[in-house]
């Protein structure tokens, strides 16, 4: 039998849910639906709701309820959820990518070290359907995977001390879009021209938690169109 | 991001454009932001599920007494300000409250008491130099700073750009309004029962959580047994302590939401308490959580500053917490 998923107490205004100890493609959109139902519960109890790979943190107000009664609400609705995991309606996004060279910094010393084509390296990072697995880092960074296995690196040696705005980028089994210019190590295999964080909107970004993203592969010349930049 | 201007001023500028001084814009005016100085209403809430960091005050015993000297509510906008050495000039006259790190705070060069309310007119300059003791101090304004706000919050989260005046923290010019001059309020001061005494050796309470129990135990004793010193690597996001390396030998950590005051251990075995600029996820191993009532204590710690840890039970814990918030109905 499996221990999960289980619930601990963090502190005093804390409790998280683990629903598996491995990374898998099924959890997003059932902790999505956890994120769903607990949105329902009363007024200002739930102040904050942090999901990720594998766990949820959820951030209530110690002032309305205790710890222990809301640990038994929160088992309740993961049962509920468990029966019901069926009907979580995820979408899919699709984030037009420029792959090249001049977009995407290590896509030739990507396929040097890989010893394949950029046309195969481009063909195996836009194929699949990613999961939304997570958001941090910065405002509109996602991490998304499950990179193919044929594509996975570490990260670089020496990251960089600045990644331009809308680089896609991979490590290990994880991808994603650099909404911003930040140092990071990640390799980079393009560029993308799509908003990822306009803080006039809520949601500010295009995808949450339990999403499905697809890249799809773009010319110089509709980056462009599209408001990229090099 | 623009300035804001309170509904029906625009009218009102038409109408009477000497009044507009004192009607539209008027607040304090920022001669010298000082080391850190950053807008901080309670926090941005309910965005983590968006990857955003939550902000607010680090010191959020100080910040209540704040604004609940000038009868604001708990939310309202403040300065908080980091060491000090900063200058701000008054554009109206109104009240203040000034509570938290002792800055030795003068108003038109005449000392003004900490954990006061002040009332002070236009052309007035507040001057703060650099906490004697504590680290940290906030300026709170009758009715709070009217400071537009995102997601809900005008909390500065420099890091991600957003909250404040353009994402930033506190820059000289920079005007902050207020928009409510009524200042009826009697004159206060934080009872002396209620006034904390800022040391440099302080003890933790920490709620064991997370990962406490794949550490090892000869690790848990060592860091219930060490004496640590804050570093000088601390900011809003975190503030890391030098002492007993803590090794974690236990399997990997697969990145997961990482609440207020979670004691993490980077590799180098030296812990990182993280506040509240804190990215919303983590990966690195977590002995549990500091109480939020510690952290007060924690954000008043300066570099050099000598921490010990003990263990608090979240029952207890909660229930303390749940009083301090009623105190202050937040």
């Amino acid at each position: 039998m499996s221990s999960f998923p289980k619930i601990q107490v963090v502190n005093e205004s804390n409790l998280i849910i683990y629903f598996s100890d491995e990374i898998d493609s099924a959890l997003p959109p059932q902790i999505a639906h956890v994120v769903n139902q607990l949105k329902s519960l009363e007024d200002g109890i739930v102040i904050d709701l942090t999901p990720s790979y594998t766990s949820l943190l959820i951030t209530f107000n110690p002032v309305l309820i205790s710890a222990d009664s809301l640990l038994k609400k929160v088992a309740t609705i993961i049962q509920q959820s468990e029966q019901n995991s069926t009907n979580v309606n995820s979408r899919l996004i699709e984030i037009p990518v420029y792959y090249a060279p001049e977009s995407g910094l290590d896509l030739e010393d990507t396929a040097t070290v890989l010893g394949v084509s950029i046309e195969q390296i481009i063909q195996l990072h836009c194929e699949p359907e990613y999961s939304v697995f997570a958001l941090g880092f910065m405002p509109g960074f996602a991490f998304m995977g499950i990179v193919d296995e044929r594509l996975r690196l570490p990260r670089l040696s020496t990251p960089r001390t600045k990644v331009p705005k809308g680089s896609v980028a991979i490590t290990e089994m994880q991808t994603a879009v650099y909404p911003k210019p930040t140092p990071g190590g990640w390799r980079l295999l393009g560029r993308s021209p799509m908003t990822l964080f306009d803080p006039y909107n809520n949601p500010p970004q295009p995808y949450q938690i339990g999403d499905r993203v697809k890249f799809q592969p773009i010319s110089r010349e509709q980056y462009f169109e599209l408001g990229g930049e090099l | 991001m623009h300035r804001p201007v309170p509904a029906g001023a625009l009218d009102l500028i038409a109408l009477f454009p000497l009044m507009t001084n004192s009607i539209a814009y008027s607040g304090l005016k920022v001669i010298k932001p000082g080391v850190l100085s950053t807008i901080q209403d309670w926090g941005r809430y309910g965005q983590r599920q968006n990857g955003l960091s939550t902000g607010g005050p680090i010191d959020e015993h100080a910040f209540l007494w704040a604004n609940h000297l000038l009868g604001n509510p708990g939310n309202s906008a403040t300065i908080e300000i980091t060491v000090g050495l900063c200058v701000f000039e008054s554009q109206c006259n109104t009240m203040i409250s000034i509570c938290g790190a002792d800055m030795g705070l003068t108003i038109n060069n005449a000392p003004a008491a900490n954990w006061s309310t002040h009332v002070i007119n236009v052309g007035d300059t507040l001057h703060f130099r650099s906490a004697r003791t504590g680290l940290r101090a906030y300026l709170a304004i009758k009715s709070g700073f009217n400071i537009e706000p995102i997601f809900g919050s005008c909390a500065t989260v420099a890091r991600e750009q957003l909250g404040g005046i353009n994402g930033l923290p506190l820059q000289e010019n920079d005007l902050l309004p207020v928009s409510n001059h009524d200042y009826s309020a009697n004159p206060r001061k934080v009872p002396y029962s209620f006034l904390p005494e800022y040391n440099n050796q302080v003890d933790l309470e920490f709620i064991p959580g997370y990962q406490f129990n794949r550490f090892e135990q000869d690790q848990q004793q060592s860091f219930l047994n060490s004496i640590f010193v804050v570093s000088q690597r601390m900011d809003r996001m975190g503030c890391q302590l030098q002492g007993e390396k803590i090794q974690y030998s236990g399997p990997g950590i697969i990145s997961e939401g990482v609440a207020l005051g979670s004691i993490q251990i980077p590799p180098d075995g030296q812990p990182i308490v993280l506040l509240k600029d804190a990215g919303s996820i983590g990966g690195y191993p977590k002995l549990g959580c500091v109480t939020r009532l510690s952290l007060n204590k924690l954000a008043q710690c300066r570099p050099g500053d000598k921490l010990r840890f003990t263990i608090a039970d979240y029952k207890t814990s909660s229930q303390q917490l749940a009083e301090f918030y009623g105190f202050f109905n937040i």
